[in-house]
């Protein structure tokens, strides 16, 4: 075991970053901490830019920043944003700046996220076409988005469906292309996509699965786009939400093993000794879903960055969390925890229509899954089951007027 | 104003919370095996009702993103919540409950 640090640096000032950072202070942790972003902006949430920002852009919302400067200054956090770290010396233990400067640490920790993808299609390039991961690309994409416009989403994920759900209340006329048969489908069940459809579909949005996009149209700016299957749909301005690359090439280049992302063990440790990585970059195995995975929500970024710096300080606990994350579309809140895919069994609690329902997945009697669309303290007792491995008995899961809390107790 | 009758404990079930509007702000008063809390209502994180949270031991989880705060002193005891609820001063007399909705205070140090 190598001696105790005296510098962390961390690379990527959001979520995961953000989180490292402020838990190597209050663990006690007196050594310096730098904390490099390439974003201007110190650590902030990601969620409302989809939601709330996109739909009262001159509001903010009251927790967008973890924290502001001046708790960074307090806590002797040296933040170096709006600078990209270029490489990683690992002989030197020196993280190169793009400016020319260069940071020294005992230990490096890689919290760069992903980059939103873009599409090969011609008029990928025209000034109205957007991604959606930072506060700049909310702001661009809010500044499109009024009554009677016409905005074309392509990608039918959590982040091209709450685009599309915002766009829609802005009163726009929006459209949304899925390539895949079902929306969602990377984390839902083609059921809970078809009840996504349709509550989109009364709200007005077009959508389209099983289309895919075959160019951008318009010469200065966007004028249409023509659809994989040869229709023409008017656009003012398109929101590509095809997913994000893991932002693994610094740690590649440092010859730093990936794969779908920088590979960590159950500590957040990378292949090379001192070198850690998590949140959406960080490929980790996770015994809920059995297997390696890399997740891509704010609860894995937060408290895998902060049990990363946990590990830095010498702790010796396995981080093994139940994966959850939300979405907002319209008025349903949806949140999902566990597998809610590979289940042998469903059992849906209250009526779809009601738009207040809770599903539990189960498998051999065990809960492996539980997804409630604004049934949040449902979640609370559907992610205990889980944890606990419990096998409740279904048909007091099916009753909406049971009470989940005995529920639990009785399958202790 | 001092303590003010809120409910009488039979209207709080165990494990459970609800929430007061007697006061400037809204509170959410807990039954914890029979000791009762009170502590602001409105999650530092977002915009929701701590009392429709879920109480274990002496916390209180957050529904919407999980924060969680210590029913006893408004301590955020998990993320994504950083800053603290008031807890507010709470009063048995014979089956009812006063709260002080003047009163509040913040932890030390958050
Ligand atoms: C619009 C939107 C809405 C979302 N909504 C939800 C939601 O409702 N619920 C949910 O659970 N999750 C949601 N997410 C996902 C969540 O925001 C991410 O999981 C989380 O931000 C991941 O945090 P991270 O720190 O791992 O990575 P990122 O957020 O990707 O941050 C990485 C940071 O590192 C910086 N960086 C990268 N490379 C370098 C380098 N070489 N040098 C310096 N800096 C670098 C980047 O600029 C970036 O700021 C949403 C995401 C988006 C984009
Ligand atoms: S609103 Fe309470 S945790 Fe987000």
């Amino acid at each position: 075991m190598s001696a105790a640090p005296k510098s962390v640096a961390i690379i990527g000032a959001n979520l995961a970053g953000g989180w490292a950072a402020d838990t190597l202070r209050q663990k006690g942790f007196e050594g310096e901490i730098i904390l490099i972003g390439e974003e201007p902006d110190p650590p902030y949430e990601r969620p409302p830019l989809s939601k709330d920002l996109l739909l009262h852009p001159d509001e903010m919302p009251k927790t967008l920043f973890l924290h502001d400067l001046d708790y960074y200054a307090q806590q002797r956090i040296e933040l170096r944003l709006g600078v990209r770290a270029s490489r990683i010396d690992l002989r030197g233990k020196r993280v190169e700046l793009a400016d020319g400067g260069h940071v020294n640490a005992d230990r490096i920790m890689l919290c760069t996220g992903g980059a939103a993808r873009s599409l090969p299609v011609p008029g990928a390039d025209l000034p109205q076409v957007h991604c959606l991961r930072s506060l700049a690309d909310s702001r661009a994409i809010a500044a499109g988005l009024a009554p009677g416009k016409s905005v074309v989403v392509v990608g039918g994920g959590v982040i091209g469906l709450e685009v599309a759900a915002s766009a829609a209340r802005k009163g726009c006329a929006v459209s949304v292309l899925e390539a895949a048969p079902a929306l969602m489908s990377r984390v839902v069940t083609p059921e809970i996509g078809q009840f996504l459809l349709q509550c989109h579909r009364a709200e007005g949005v077009d959508i389209r699965p099983g289309e895919g996009i075959a160019a951008i149209l318009g010469e200065s700016g966007v004028q249409a786009v023509d659809t994989g299957s040869g229709a023409r749909i008017d656009a003012d301005i398109v929101v590509l939400g095809v997913g994000i690359d893991p932002a693994d090439d610094l740690a590649r280049q440092a010859g730093i093993a990936t794969d779908n992302g920088i590979i960590v063990d159950a500590h957040c440790r990378t292949s090379v000794a001192e070198v850690y990585a998590a949140g959406d970059v960080a490929n980790q195995p996770n015994p809920y879903l059995g297997g390696r995975v890399r997740l891509e929500n704010v609860q894995n970024a937060q408290n895998q960055g902060a049990a990363a710096a946990e590990a830095i300080l010498g702790s010796t606990t396995a981080f093994e969390e139940l994966p959850y994350f939300w979405t907002d579309q319209f008025d349903l809140n949806v949140q999902a925890a566990g597998d809610t895919r590979h289940a042998e069994q469903a059992i849906t609690r209250g009526a779809l229509e009601s738009h207040a329902f809770s599903v539990f997945y189960l498998t051999q009697g065990k809960v492996q899954g539980v997804l409630t669309v604004n049934q949040p303290k449902d979640m609370a007792h559907g992610r205990r089951m889980i944890m606990r491995h419990l096998c409740p008995d279904p048909a007091a899961l099916a009753d909406p007027d049971s009470d989940l809390r005995q529920i639990v107790k009785a399958a202790s | 104003m001092a303590f003010v009758k809120v409910c009488a404990r039979d209207d709080v079930p165990e494990g459970e919370g609800i929430k007061l509007e007697q006061g400037p702000e809204p509170v959410a008063l807990f039954n914890a095996e029979g000791e009762f809390y009170a502590i602001g209502d409105t999650c530092t994180h977002g915009d929701w009702s701590l009392s429709e949270g879920y109480m274990e031991e002496c916390e209180v989880e957050c529904t919407l993103h999980m924060a969680k705060f210590c029913i006893k002193t408004g301590r955020v005891t998990a993320p994504p919540a950083t800053a603290p609820v008031k807890s507010y001063p709470v009063k048995l007399e014979g089956d009812d409950i006063w709260v002080d909705f003047d009163a509040g205070i913040l932890p030390d140090g958050g």
